[in-house]
C-alpha cells in the first residue's frame, strides 16, 4: 500500500521487485501526476518488467487480502490496470498493476512533468 | 614868478639870460667908465670904444657857448619823458650851473681886459701904457662883481629849473642823491661875496679919486705961476664933483643890491624851509618840498626833505599798523571771545568727558575682575579638557580591546559554525544511512510478505528495522533542524559580530575624532587659558592706564579751567590793546597826508 499525495494506492507484492530510493536518472513516473499533483521526490516502485512508479510512502500489509472486484465499467475505463480494492486499516485501497499504471502514467504524464 | 620855459633848450637858454645879460651890462659899463675916467692919447679913445665893444660881445658869445655846453645835460632831456639818471644828471647840470657860469664869466672877462688893454697898447703906441694897464686893472677889478651878480641871477633861475627837472620824475631822496655832491661853503662864499661887494666899489671909487686928482694936478701945473697955482687949488678943492658922488653913490648901489640879492638867494631857501616846518607842525605830511639851495643849506633842506619823507613814511606805516594792530585786535577780541565760549564748551566736554573717564576706569576694573574669572574659568575648562581627554584615551583604548575581543568572538563564531556544518554533514551522513536502511528494512518487509507465512517473521523484524530507521530518519531530520537553526543562528551571530566589528570600528573612528578633537579643544583650552591670562594682565593694565587718565584727565581739566580764566584775561587786555590802536588810529589821523587825499 502506498500514499501519493495524500490518496491511497495499492500495488500487489508479488508485482514489486524492489523499493528504491528516489532517482532522477531512471526518469520513472511519478504516481501524484495521477491526482493532478507536482510531482516530488519519494519512493520508487520497480516491477519485474522494469516499469517503475514514484509514490510518496510506501506501507507493507503483512497479511494477506481479499481482493474485492472493481466495477466493470471501471475496469474498461483504466484499460484493466485497476484490479479491484482492498480494504486495510479501516479504509478502501484501490489496488493498481504496477507495470500497466506506470505506462499509463507514461502516457499521461506531459514530457515536461515527467 | 614867471613860467618856466617848456622845452629843456628854451629852459637851458632861460637859465643862462642873465650871464649873457650881466656881459653886455658890464662890458658897456666898462666901456662907459673907461671913457669917463681914462686919458686916452689924443685919437685913440674911438680905437678903445670899438675894441671893448667887440670884445664885450666876443667874450658874451663865447661865454655863452661854453655855458650852453656846461647845461649839455639839461639840454639832452627828452621832451616825452625822461628816466631817473637823465634827470638826475639834467638836475645836477642845473645846480652846478651857477658856479660854472662864475667861473666863465670871471674868466671871460679877464681875457677880455687883457684882450682889449693889449690891443690898445698895440694900437696907441708906447705912450697908452699906463691907460692900457688901468684897462687892465678895470676889467679885473670889475670882473668878480660882474661874476657875483651873474652869479646870483643865475643861481635863482637855476635853482628853479632843479624844481622843475625834479618835478618831472624825481623823489627828494633822489634829488637829494643827485646834489650831494655839492660842496659845503657857505661861510667862504659869504667871506667871498662880501669883499666882491666891498672891494670893487671901493676900488673903483679909488680909482675914480685918483684920476681926479691925476687931472687936477695936471691942471695945477699948467698954472705957470704960483699965486694962480694956490687960487686954482682953492677952487679945486671947493669944487664938488658930481660925477665922483654919481659914480661912488652908482657903486654903493650896486653892492648893496648885490648883497640884497645874495641875502634873497640865502634867505628863500631858509624861509620855504621855514614854511615847510610850520606846516610839518601843523601835521601837514604832504609830498616834501624840494627847496633847492647851496652848501649848507642844501644839506639843511635835502634833511629836511629825507625827515619829511621818513616821518611820511613812518606815520603812513604808523597808520597802516595802527589800522592793522586795531583790526588785529578786533580779531583777537573776536577770537579770544570764541576761545573763551570754545572754553567753555571744551570744559564742559571735558566734564562729561571725564564722567566717562571715570566709567571707563570702572569699567575696566569690572573688566579686569571679569577677565580675572575667565581665566579661572579657562584653567577648569583647561583642566576639564584634560580630563576628558585621558578618559577619552582610555575609552578608546577600551573599544579598542573590545574591538579584539569581537574579532575573536567573530572567529569563534565562525569556527563554530563550520563544526556545525561538519555535523550536519555527519547528520546527513545518518539521515542517508537511516533512509538506506529504511529502504532495506521495506525491501526485506517486502521480500518477508512476499514469502508469506514463512517471512512472517521476517517482516516483523524488517519492519521493526524499518521503524528504527525511520525513527533515525525523523531524527536526522530534527537534528537537521536544530543544525539548521544553529546555522542561522550563527549566521546571524557572525552577521551581527561583522556588524559588531563595523560598529566597533566605527566607534573606534569616533572615539578617535573625538580623541584628536579632544587634544584639539586641549590645545585650544591652553592657548584659550594664556589668551584669557594675557587678556587678564591686559586688562589690569588697562585699568592702571584707565586710572592714569581719569588723572590726566582731571589735570587736563584743571588746565582748561585755568585756561579759560586766562581767555577771559586776555580778552580783556584785547579790549584795552584795541582801545589803544583807536588812539593810535585817531592821533596818527592828526597828520594830513597825501595818501589819504588821494584816498589811499
Amino acid at each position: 500500500m502506498c500514499r501519493s499525495g495524500g490518496n491511497r494506492l495499492a500495488f500487489p507484492a508479488r508485482q514489486v521487485v524492489a523499493v528504491e530510493a528516489y532517482d532522477p536518472v531512471l526518469e520513472a513516473p511519478n504516481a501524484r501526476v495521477a491526482f493532478s499533483l507536482a510531482p516530488t521526490p519519494g519512493r520508487t516502485l520497480i516491477a519485474e518488467s522494469g516499469e517503475a512508479v514514484i509514490v510518496d510512502e510506501v506501507l507493507v500489509h503483512q497479511e494477506a487480502l481479499s481482493l474485492l472486484p472493481s466495477p466493470a465499467i471501471a475496469g474498461g475505463a483504466t484499460a484493466g490496470w485497476l484490479k479491484g480494492f482492498i480494504s486495510a486499516r479501516d479504509q478502501l485501497w484501490p489496488v493498481l498493476d504496477l507495470a500497466d499504471f506506470s505506462r499509463y502514467l507514461i502516457r499521461t504524464t506531459p514530457a515536461e512533468v515527467a | 614868478m614867471s613860467q618856466l620855459p617848456p622845452t629843456p633848450a628854451a629852459l637851458a637858454r632861460w637859465i643862462s639870460g642873465p650871464s649873457i645879460l650881466g656881459g653886455l651890462v658890464g662890458g658897456l659899463f666898462c666901456v662907459g667908465y673907461g671913457l669917463i675916467t681914462l686919458s686916452f692919447v689924443e685919437g685913440s679913445g674911438g680905437y678903445f670904444s670899438a675894441i671893448a665893444l667887440g670884445a664885450c660881445v666876443g667874450c658874451t658869445v663865447i661865454g655863452d657857448q661854453l655855458e650852453q655846453r656846461a647845461m649839455g645835460a639839461i639840454r639832452s632831456l627828452l621832451p616825452e619823458g625822461n628816466g631817473v639818471q637823465a634827470l638826475q644828471r639834467a638836475a645836477r647840470a642845473a645846480h652846478r650851473f651857477p658856479d660854472a657860469s662864475f667861473l666863465i664869466n670871471l674868466t671871460m672877462w679877464g681875457f677880455g681886459c687883457s684882450f682889449v688893454a693889449i690891443l690898445y697898447r698895440l694900437i696907441a703906441g708906447p705912450g697908452a701904457s699906463v691907460t692900457s694897464w688901468r684897462i687892465a686893472l678895470l676889467g679885473l677889478g670889475l670882473a668878480p662883481m660882474i661874476s657875483v651878480i651873474t652869479y646870483l641871477l643865475v643861481q635863482e633861475r637855476s635853482r628853479r629849473a632843479v624844481e622843475r627837472i625834479c618835478s618831472l620824475g624825481l623823489t627828494a631822496k633822489q634829488a637829494a642823491l643827485a646834489l650831494a655832491s655839492q660842496r659845503r661853503q657857505l661861510r667862504l662864499r659869504l667871506m667871498a661875496l662880501t669883499a666882491v661887494a666891498g672891494a670893487t666899489p671901493a676900488l673903483f671909487i679909488a680909482d675914480v679919486i685918483w684920476s681926479q686928482n691925476e687931472r687936477r694936478v695936471s691942471e695945477l701945473l699948467a698954472v705957470p705961476d704960483r699965486e694962480g697955482q694956490l687960487l686954482l687949488a682953492q677952487q679945486l678943492g671947493a669944487e664938488l664933483d658930481l660925477r665922483t658922488l654919481a659914480l661912488g653913490m652908482a657903486l654903493a648901489s650896486v653892492g648893496i643890491a648885490t648883497a640884497m640879492i645874495a641875502g634873497r638867494g640865502l634867505v628863500r631857501p631858509l624861509r620855504r624851509l621855514a614854511e615847510a616846518a610850520g606846516r610839518l607842525g601843523t601835521g601837514n605830511l604832504d609830498a616834501p618840498p624840494l627847496v633847492v639851495a647851496d652848501d649848507e643849506v642844501w644839506s639843511a633842506s635835502a634833511s629836511f626833505s629825507a625827515i619829511h619823507e621818513q616821518l611820511r613814511d613812518a606815520l603812513s606805516r604808523l597808520r597802516t599798523a595802527g589800522l592793522k594792530l586795531n583790526h588785529t585786535t578786533g580779531q583777537l577780541t573776536g577770537a579770544g571771545e570764541a576761545q573763551q565760549g570754545g572754553s567753555a564748551e571744551q570744559a564742559a566736554a571735558l566734564n562729561e568727558t571725564f564722567a566717562t573717564t571715570e566709567e571707563l576706569a570702572r569699567s575696566a576694573g569690572q573688566i579686569a575682575e571679569n577677565a580675572t574669572e575667565v581665566s579661572n574659568i579657562a584653567s577648569k575648562t583647561l583642566e576639564a579638557a584634560q580630563h576628558g581627554q585621558h578618559s577619552a584615551r582610555t575609552f578608546f583604548a577600551s573599544m579598542m580591546q573590545m574591538a579584539d575581543e569581537n574579532r575573536r568572538v567573530a572567529d569563534s563564531v565562525l569556527k563554530l559554525n563550520k563544526r556545525v556544518q561538519q555535523i550536519g554533514k555527519v547528520v546527513e551522513f545518518i539521515h542517508e544511512v537511516g533512509d538506506k536502511s529504511d529502504l532495506l528494512a521495506l525491501n526485506a518487509e517486502l521480500e518477508g510478505t512476499k514469502a508469506g507465512e514463512v517471512g512472517r517473521g521476517f517482516s516483523l523484524v524488517a519492519a521493526e528495522m524499518r521503524r528504527l530507521a525511520e525513527t533515525v530518519v525523523q531524527s536526522t531530520h530534527e537534528i537537521e533542524r536544530l543544525i539548521d537553526e544553529i546555522r542561522d543562528g550563527t549566521n546571524a551571530a557572525v552577521m551581527a559580530t561583522e556588524s559588531g566589528l563595523k560598529g566597533m570600528d566605527g566607534g573606534n573612528a569616533l572615539a578617535k575624532q573625538v580623541l584628536d578633537k579632544l587634544e584639539e579643544i586641549v590645545a585650544l583650552a591652553r592657548d584659550t587659558s594664556e589668551s584669557v591670562r594675557s587678556i587678564s594682565l591686559s586688562t589690569q593694565q588697562q585699568q592702571t592706564g584707565s586710572d592714569q587718565l581719569t588723572e590726566a584727565m582731571a589735570e587736563i581739566l584743571r588746565i582748561t579751567q585755568e585756561g579759560s580764566a586766562s581767555g577771559e584775561q586776555m580778552s580783556a587786555a584785547n579790549q584795552t590793546l584795541c582801545q589803544l590802536a583807536t588812539s593810535l588810529q585817531s592821533t596818527v589821523q592828526q597828520f594830513r597826508l597825501e595818501r589819504e587825499e588821494s584816498g589811499g
